[in-house]
C-alpha cells in the first residue's frame, strides 16, 4: 500500500516537473520568433506546444536509469527520485521567478545527485561522470552558440545588406517559423524523454515492469506528453521576456541567426552523443547574434545574472533535492515523509500563484 | 589536461564544432541568398528584364532546396537517436 502511494506521487511529482520544464523552457523556442514578430505571442505557444507534444513520440530511446552515469545505479529509490524532483521543480519555479532561463536538466541531475549525496554520502556520485556529461558540456555549449550564431549573422548581413529591408525582414520571420518549428521538436524529444525516464524507473522499482529492458507503457509516453506540451501551452511569460528582448533586441535575421545555430548545435550535438542543454544553446545563440553586431547590444548585466543562475542551478536543485531527502526522512522510511513534502509543495505553490496575482495586480494598478 | 581528455569524449566534441560552424553558418547563407535572390527576382521582373528573374529565382529555388534538405536532415536525426 505503502509502496503504491508512494508510486502515485513520484508519478505525480514527474508529471509536474515536466509541466514546469514546458512553460519554463518555452522561452528558448519562442521569445525570438514573439520578439521580431515573426509570430503572434499565442500562436507561437501554440506551435511551440504541438511541437513539443508531437516530438515526444519521435523517440523512445529512453534511459533506463536517471542520472545514468553521474549517480550509481543502485543509490537511486524512489524516496530519492521524489527528492530529485522536488528538488528540480523548486529551482525551476525560482528561476521562473526571477525570469531567468536556466536549464530543467541540470536541475533534474542536481536535484538527484543531492538526493544520493544525502541518502549514500559521496562515494555514491560519480565525480567523472559529472565533470564529463554536466559541467563540461555547459560550459562549451553557450561559447559555441554564440560563436555560430555571431558569425552566421555576419555571413547574413553581408548578403541581405544592400536589399530593400522589407522583403528581407519577411523573408527571415518565415525562416523564423521553420527554425522555431525545429527547436520545438528537439525540446519535446529530448525532454519529455526524462520524464518518461524518470516515471519508467519508478515502475520498475515499484515491480510493475521488469528490472531487464523494461518498455515504456503508452500511458506515460501520452503524460509526459501532454504535461510538457500543456506546460509550453501555458508559456513562462517572465523568461520569455528575458530571452526575446531584454538580453538584447533583435531584428529578424538575427532571431533566424539564433535559432538556426541553435538548432543545429542541438542537433550536432545529439548526433555526437554529447549531451547539451536546449537553454544554455538558446541563450548562447541570442547573445552572439546580438554580440556580432554590435558588442554593447548585449545588456551584459543581464547576461550575467543568467550565467550566475547556470552555475548556481547544480548546488541549488542538489541542496534542495538533499534538504527534501533529509526531511522526508524525518518521517521514517515510508511515505508519510514523501507525502508531507508534497502537501507543503501544493501549498508553496498556491502561495506563489496568489503572490504572482497580487503582483498583477499592483502592476495594473500603477498602469492606470 | 590528461584528465579532461580521459574523461571528455575530444573527438566527439570536435566533430560537434565543426558540424556546428558548417552546418549553422552554411544554413544561414543559404537561406540569405534565397531571401536576396527572391528580391533581386522581384526587382528584375518589375524592370521587364524576364530572362534574369527567371536566373534569380532558380537561385533562389536551389538555395530553398538546400535549406529544405537541412530541415530533412535534423529531423532525421532526431528520428535516429
Amino acid at each position: 500500500m505503502d509502496a503504491d502511494l508512494l508510486l502515485y506521487l513520484v508519478v505525480g511529482v514527474a508529471l509536474a516537473f515536466d509541466f514546469t520544464n514546458g512553460f519554463h523552457d518555452t522561452a528558448n523556442v519562442v521569445a525570438t520568433s514573439i520578439s521580431t514578430r515573426a509570430l503572434r505571442p499565442r500562436a507561437a505557444i501554440l506551435l511551440a506546444a504541438l511541437l513539443n507534444f508531437v516530438g515526444a513520440f519521435l523517440s523512445l530511446e529512453v534511459a533506463a536509469t536517471i542520472a545514468s552515469g553521474i549517480v550509481e545505479s543502485s543509490a537511486v529509490s524512489m524516496s530519492v527520485i521524489f527528492a530529485g524532483l522536488v528538488g528540480a521543480i523548486v529551482w525551476n519555479l525560482v528561476t521562473w521567478y526571477f525570469g531567468l532561463p536556466s536549464s530543467s536538466s541540470h536541475a533534474l541531475i542536481g536535484g538527484v545527485v543531492g538526493a544520493v549525496l544525502a541518502s549514500h554520502g559521496p562515494d555514491a556520485v560519480i565525480g567523472e561522470g559529472l565533470l564529463g556529461k554536466v559541467i563540461v558540456p555547459a560550459l562549451i555549449a553557450p561559447v559555441l552558440a554564440f560563436c555560430v550564431a555571431g558569425v552566421a549573422i555576419i555571413v547574413a548581413y553581408r548578403v541581405v545588406g544592400r536589399q530593400r529591408p522589407g522583403p528581407v525582414t519577411r523573408g527571415f520571420r518565415l525562416g523564423q517559423v521553420v527554425s522555431g518549428g525545429l527547436l520545438a521538436l528537439a525540446h519535446g524529444t529530448n525532454d519529455a524523454q526524462k520524464t518518461m525516464g524518470v516515471i519508467t524507473l519508478a515502475l520498475v522499482a515499484h515491480g510493475t515492469l521488469p528490472a531487464e529492458d523494461p518498455e515504456v507503457p503508452l500511458w506515460v509516453v501520452v503524460s509526459a506528453a501532454t504535461a510538457i506540451a500543456l506546460g509550453t501551452y501555458s508559456g513562462g511569460w517572465r523568461i520569455i521576456r528575458t530571452m526575446g528582448s531584454r538580453i538584447i533586441r533583435m531584428d529578424a535575421a538575427q532571431g533566424f541567426s539564433a535559432q538556426g545555430a541553435g538548432a543545429v548545435v542541438i542537433l550536432a550535438a545529439t548526433h555526437a552523443g554529447f549531451p547539451l542543454s536546449t537553454t544554455h544553446v538558446i541563450s548562447g545563440a541570442v547573445m552572439g547574434s546580438g554580440a556580432a553586431k554590435r558588442l554593447s547590444a548585449v545588456r551584459w548585466g543581464v547576461a550575467g545574472n543568467i550565467a550566475i543562475a547556470w552555475v548556481l542551478t547544480l548546488p541549488m536543485a542538489g541542496a534542495t533535492g538533499a534538504l527534501v531527502y533529509g526531511f522526508s526522512s524525518l518521517f521514517g522510511g515510508g511515505v508519510a515523509g514523501p507525502v508531507v513534502v508534497a502537501v507543503l509543495l501544493v501549498l508553496g505553490l498556491i502561495g506563489l500563484y496568489l503572490l504572482r496575482l497580487r503582483q498583477d495586480e499592483v502592476a495594473a494598478a500603477e498602469a492606470a | 589536461m590528461t584528465v579532461l581528455a580521459a574523461i571528455i569524449d575530444t573527438g566527439a566534441l570536435l566533430e560537434v564544432v565543426w558540424v556546428s560552424f558548417a552546418a549553422g553558418v552554411g544554413l544561414t547563407l543559404a537561406f540569405s541568398l534565397a531571401i536576396a535572390a527572391a528580391s533581386r527576382a522581384t526587382q528584375q521582373r518589375r524592370g521587364g528584364t524576364l530572362g534574369s528573374a527567371i536566373a534569380w529565382w532558380v537561385v533562389t529555388a536551389v538555395c530553398a532546396l538546400v535549406c529544405a534538405a537541412a530541415v530533412v536532415t535534423g529531423v532525421t536525426v532526431m528520428l535516429s537517436k
